[in-house]
C-alpha cells in the first residue's frame, strides 16, 4: 500500500515530478559521463605508457631499481636468452623485449649532448611500441646502424634523418669506447622527459659499446594488462633472483600521477553534482510535502510513525530518482553511440606535449555508481524536506493550509 | 459503566499571532465507554482541543489524563501510535482523504498498515463501505466525490479499523444540512450498532440532541452537562 501512494503520488504534480526527474537525469548524466571521460582519459594514458616505453611491466634483478649502485652492470642479466624463452611461457605474456639502458653522449660533430640510450630489439618493438610516434623517418626497425631519436634530443642537436651521428660511452670495464651511426627517425612519444633526453639504437650495438652480454631488463608485452598481477606471481615463484614491475610504478610522475588527480578531480566534481542533486531534489520535495503536510497529519493520527512517513517519503523519492537515472543513463549511451561514438581530441595533459583522441569509456559498474549516488542524494533530498513536517505536533500539521 | 478516558486539572495553551491562548484550563473530565459523546461549545471554546488530546494528537502539556485506566504521560511514542493505529478512528472537518486513493483503497489503507490479511481486508472494506453506502463508488477517488461522500468514505476508513473509539471533529461543519444530517446517523449507528465509543466535537444542535451524554465548553472550560 506503501508503494502505491509512493507511486502514484508522483503523478499528483506531473510538472514537479518532471523538475525531479530532470534534476536527477542530469545529475546521473553528468556522473556517468565525466565517469566515463575519465576512464577513456585514464586508457589512453595507460596506451601512451604501455605503448611508447615502458610495456606493461619491467623484469630486472631483485632490487635492481631501488639502489645506486657503483657497478650496476653486476646486477644485470645474465643468459638473457635463457629468462626471454622463460618468460614467454607464462601465460598471458605475448612479448619480451630485452633492454640495455645507457648514458652516453650525443655527438653531431660539432657539439655533444649528455643523453640516456636504450639498446632494444628494433624488429621486435616497432610494432608494440606503436604510440612512440615516429614523426620523421621510420622506427628502429631492422637498421642495423641505425638511431632514433627523441625530437627534443634530435632539435638541440639539429639533427636530421639521414644524418650521421657518434656515440661516446664507457665500457663497464671503464673504458671509452664510441659508435658511429645514422639517424633513421625522430620520435615523439609526448613526454617531455622522454622527447628530450632519450634516444634507440640496436642492443647488440648497445652490448658492444658497453663491452657486456648482459640485459639491464626485459619489457614485457602482455595481452590484457589485467593479467600483470598473476604474471608478475609466476615470475616471483618462478625466476629466483628476478622481480617484475608494473608500468604504473615505473611511470609513477607521468601516469600514476595523472591517475591520482583525475580521481581527485572526480571525487570533487562528484561532490558537487550530488550536492546539487540534494539541493534540486530538496527544493521540489519540500513544496510537495508542504502541500501534504495535513495528509501526513492524518497519517500521524492514525498511528503511522514518523519512520513509516519517512520510508513512504523516501519510497517516493527512489521512484523518482530511479526513473530519472534510468533516463540520464539512456540519454548517455545514446549520446556515446552516436556524436561521441568517433572520440574527441583533448589538449596535451599534464607532462604530455602532444594532444591525443580520447573516447568515452562506459561500464555497468560506472552506470550502477552513478545511478546509486544519485538515488541516495535524491532520497537524502527528499528526507530533509520531510524533516521540518515531521517535527510538527500532529494537531499542527492537521491544521496546516495546503 | 466503564471510562474511557479520565482528564484532571488538564491545561492546555498555544501561541497564535504572538499571543498566548488558554484553549483548556483546569479541566476535569470522564467519558464513558460505548456512549455517544458530544463535545458542544462555541467556536474557540477549546473543544477540538480537548479532542486533539484524547486522539494524542497533540502533547499534553499539564495536568492527566487516563486512557483506560492507564496514564497517557505514561505510554512511549510507540504505545501512542499503536494505540492511534489499532483503537482509534479519526473523522475530520475536511475528511483527509488520501487523493491518489480510490474510496476503496483508502478504506483499505490503514488495515494494510494493520497488517490484516487481504482476504479479511477486502471483506472489511466492502462491508465498510456498504454499512456507509457507497459500495458503488468504491473505485472512485475522492476528487470524483461530492463533499458527503468523501465524509462517508472517511467514516468507512474509521469504522474498517474496527476502533475502540472514535473521534470526530466538527464532522459535518463543511456539508449541508442534509448530508451533515445523514452523517450524523452513521456516527449515531456506528455507537449503537458496532458499540463503538463516539466522541464528536461539534457545534451542530442536532448532534447535540442526538448525542448520549454533552460536556458543554466554553473559554476552556466545562460549563455543564447533559
Amino acid at each position: 500500500m506503501l508503494l502505491t501512494v509512493a507511486l502514484r503520488s508522483l503523478l499528483r504534480n506531473k510538472r514537479r515530478t518532471a523538475v525531479t526527474l530532470a534534476t536527477v537525469a542530469v545529475g546521473t548524466a553528468a556522473l556517468f559521463l565525466f565517469r566515463g571521460f575519465n576512464t577513456g582519459l585514464l586508457n589512453e594514458y595507460r596506451n601512451n605508457a604501455v605503448h611508447a616505453h615502458y610495456g606493461n611491466g619491467q623484469v630486472n634483478t631483485i632490487g635492481y631499481r631501488d639502489k645506486v649502485l657503483a657497478k650496476p652492470w653486476e646486477a644485470w642479466i645474465q643468459n638473457p636468452q635463457e629468462v626471454l624463452s622463460n618468460l614467454l611461457k607464462i601465460p598471458g605474456v605475448e612479448k619480451v623485449f630485452p633492454r640495455l639502458e645507457f648514458s652516453a653522449l650525443v655527438s653531431n660533430g660539432t657539439r655533444s649532448l649528455g643523453a640516456r640510450g636504450v639498446g632494444i630489439d628494433g624488429a621486435a618493438e616497432s610494432e608494440f611500441f606503436y604510440t612512440i610516434n615516429v614523426v620523421e623517418g621510420n622506427p628502429l626497425r631492422d637498421a642495423e646502424d641505425g638511431i632514433v631519436l627523441g625530437r627534443g634530443l634530435a632539435h638541440s642537436l639539429d639533427l636530421q634523418v639521414g644524418q650521421r651521428v657518434t656515440l661516446l660511452s664507457n665500457t663497464i670495464h671503464g673504458t671509452l669506447n664510441g659508435a658511429d651511426l645514422e639517424v633513421v627517425g625522430i620520435f615523439h612519444t609526448g613526454s617531455r622527459e622522454l622527447d628530450d633526453s632519450f634516444f634507440q639504437i640496436q642492443l647488440p650495438h648497445a652490448q658492444r659499446l658497453l663491452d657486456t652480454e648482459k640485459v639491464e631488463k626485459v619489457s614485457l608485452g602482455l595481452a590484457r594488462h589485467e593479467d600483470w598481477a598473476r604474471v608478475e606471481q609466476v615470475i616471483r615463484a618462478t625466476f629466483s633472483g628476478l622481480e617484475a614491475t608494473p608500468f604504473e610504478i615505473l611511470d609513477k610522475i607521468y601516469y600514476q600521477n595523472s591517475v591520482d588527480f583525475l580521481n581527485a578531480q572526480y571525487a570533487i566534481v562528484r561532490a558537487i553534482i550530488l550536492f546539487v542533486v540534494i539541493l534540486g531534489v530538496f527544493n521540489t520535495a519540500t513544496s510537495a510535502i508542504l502541500e501534504r503536510t495535513q495528509e501526513i497529519g492524518m497519517l500521524r493520527a492514525n498511528g503511522e510513525s514518523k519512520k513509516d512517513i519517512l520510508s513512504l517519503i523516501a519510497l517516493e523519492g527512489a521512484f523518482a530518482a530511479a526513473a530519472g537515472a534510468l533516463i540520464g543513463l539512456l540519454v548517455v549511451v545514446l549520446l556515446n553511440m552516436t556524436i561521441l561514438r568517433d572520440g574527441f581530441y583533448m589538449p596535451p595533459g599534464p607532462g604530455i606535449t602532444r594532444s591525443f583522441k580520447t573516447y568515452i569509456q562506459l561500464h555497468s559498474g560506472m552506470a550502477i555508481e552513478a545511478a546509486f549516488l544519485v538515488l541516495v542524494a535524491a532520497v537524502v533530498g527528499s528526507l530533509l524536506a520531510a524533516l521540518k513536517v515531521l517535527r510538527m505536533p500532529i494537531s499542527h500539521a492537521l491544521r496546516q493550509v495546503g | 459503566m466503564e471510562s474511557l478516558f479520565q482528564g484532571k486539572s488538564v491545561s492546555l495553551s498555544y501561541i497564535m499571532d504572538d499571543v498566548r491562548v488558554e484553549a483548556i484550563k483546569q479541566l476535569d473530565f470522564e467519558i464513558e465507554t460505548g456512549k455517544f459523546t458530544c463535545l458542544a461549545g462555541a467556536s474557540g471554546s477549546g473543544k477540538s482541543s480537548l479532542l486533539n488530546l484524547l486522539g494524542f494528537i497533540e502533547p499534553l502539556q499539564q495536568g492527566q489524563i487516563k486512557y483506560r485506566g492507564q496514564l497517557i504521560s505514561e505510554f512511549s511514542e510507540i504505545e501512542l501510535n499503536r494505540i492511534r493505529r489499532f483503537e482509534i478512528g479519526f473523522v475530520f472537518q475536511s475528511f483527509f482523504l488520501i487523493d491518489v486513493l480510490t474510496a476503496e483503497e483508502n478504506v483499505e489503507y490503514f488495515l494494510a498498515r494493520q497488517e490484516v490479511p487481504e482476504e479479511k481486508r477486502k471483506l472489511l472494506v466492502r462491508s465498510a463501505l456498504e454499512w456507509v453506502g457507497l459500495a458503488d463508488h468504491a473505485h472512485k477517488r475522492p476528487g470524483q466525490m461530492s463533499g458527503g461522500q468523501r465524509q462517508r468514505v472517511a467514516i468507512a476508513r474509521a469504522l474498517a479499523k474496527q476502533p475502540k473509539v472514535i473521534l470526530a471533529d466538527e464532522p459535518t461543519a463543511n456539508l449541508d444540512s442534509k448530508t451533515g444530517s445523514d452523517i450524523l446517523q452513521l456516527l449515531v449507528r456506528l455507537c449503537r450498532e458496532h458499540g463503538c465509543t463516539v466522541i464528536m466535537a461539534s457545534h451542530d444542535h442536532q448532534a447535540i440532541n442526538m448525542a448520549d451524554r454533552v460536556l458543554r465548553l466554553r473559554d476552556g472550560q466545562l460549563l455543564g452537562e447533559k
